[in-house]
């Protein structure tokens, strides 16, 4: 009996954390985005809004894969920002100055994607931590300068979802996971989480580029 | 009796939320490619968080494409040039010049790029025509 009001607990609190997909914003309008066409994307580094140090280029390791799966080529995101470095802008915020001309020239890139990180990390409280990752990204027509493309995503994690009860058991869950979250970064593993539904929300994320479905090259 | 109650509610209370995942998920299953270990490579090189020498990772990616030779998995995009990457890093430009060149034949919105790394590859042996 009590598992089953346990269960039903972790339903409604289910429930309550999915109302997000139940009632989706307007669809966006991709007009632009379908005249754009776009078959690759570049993606900045992000520029920093928070403190953390180490965020930007954990963020930016998670977006490769999902643009890939939709179907984009993605330029290899080191490869872009040791090219850039070597070139002598060190500074995410400064690579988002650089002109699209330029950006094109050197890398043929059909889109730039130009993401913000807004927060990243976690927050410890007695018996608690609570992660949070937020993002904003652009996707702007290397070509012509359109911005084709707009989203912003935030999810938040908090590490106490199961424990059985009793203040030992919440200490020990408390210990145990601040163990686990500094060895594998878990805003980096929410990163990926984000990715999801800052890119594939139905309505809100990119379309899929060219790649998507079965015409993908098989070397 | 009072265990098999548990059970039928504890199986709606999992059924229910899979349904309602079901309805938001937006992808299919299917993926277009492999992926190995590059992303843990991704994370190791654009955050420098641990080092992994480059030799290292090279073996890393060559048993992953092994693996994704013999599964029929299509190697991603940037894959190539990140191992090309590391191959210049030691010292190999014959091979990195390999795999820059395959990028292209893979993925033809590569081209431009690729060309920017080839021009900075050092002085790659010229080859005569």
């Amino acid at each position: 009996m009590n598992l089953s009001k346990k269960a039903w607990l972790g339903l409604a609190c289910l429930s309550v954390s999915l109302t997000g997909c139940v009632t989706p914003p307007p669809p966006k309008d991709y007009a632009a985005f379908r005249a754009s066409a776009p078959r690759s994307i570049l993606v900045l580094p992000p520029k920093n809004e928070t403190v953390s140090v180490e965020g930007p280029y954990s963020y930016l390791s998670t977006v490769s894969r999902p643009l890939s799966e939709l179907g984009y080529y993605v330029f290899p995101v080191h490869e872009v920002d040791e090219l850039l470095k070597a070139n002598g802008v060190m500074d995410p915020a400064e690579m988002h100055q650089i002109p699209l001309a330029k950006l094109r020239e050197v890398t043929g890139a059909d889109a730039v994607l130009y993401p913000t990180l807004k927060e990243y990390g976690s927050k410890y409280v007695v018996l608690d931590s609570v992660t949070t990752v937020s993002v904003a990204a652009t996707l702007v027509d290397a070509r012509n300068g359109e911005v084709i493309w707009t989203n912003a995503a935030r999810l938040q994690l908090s590490s106490n979802g199961n424990n059985q009860g009793g203040l030992l058991a919440q200490m020990v869950g408390a210990l145990v996971s601040q163990i686990i979250n500094s060895k594998s970064d878990p805003a980096h593993r929410i990163s990926q989480q984000v990715d999801v539904v800052l890119f594939e929300t139905p309505g809100q994320g990119l379309l899929p580029g060219p790649y998507f479905g079965a015409s993908a090259p098989l070397r | 009796m009072a265990g098999r109650q548990v059970s039928l509610r504890s199986g709606w209370a999992i059924a229910v939320p899979v349904l309602l995942l079901c309805g938001c998920a937006a992808q299919p299953p299917k993926q277009l490619y492999g992926w190995g270990n590059y992303e843990e490579l991704l994370y190791v090189s654009t955050t420098k968080v641990d080092s992994v020498a480059p030799e290292k990772q090279i073996e890393t990616m060559k048993t992953d494409r092994a693996s994704f030779a013999s599964t029929g998995q299509r190697i991603p995009p940037g894959w190539r040039v990140h191992l090309a990457n590391l191959y210049t890093q030691t010292g190999h430009l014959e091979e990195a010049r390999v795999e820059l060149e395959a990028e292209k034949v893979a993925f033809p919105e590569s081209a431009v790029f690729c060309d920017t790394l080839l021009s900075h590859l050092g002085r790659p042996q010229q080859v005569t025509p």
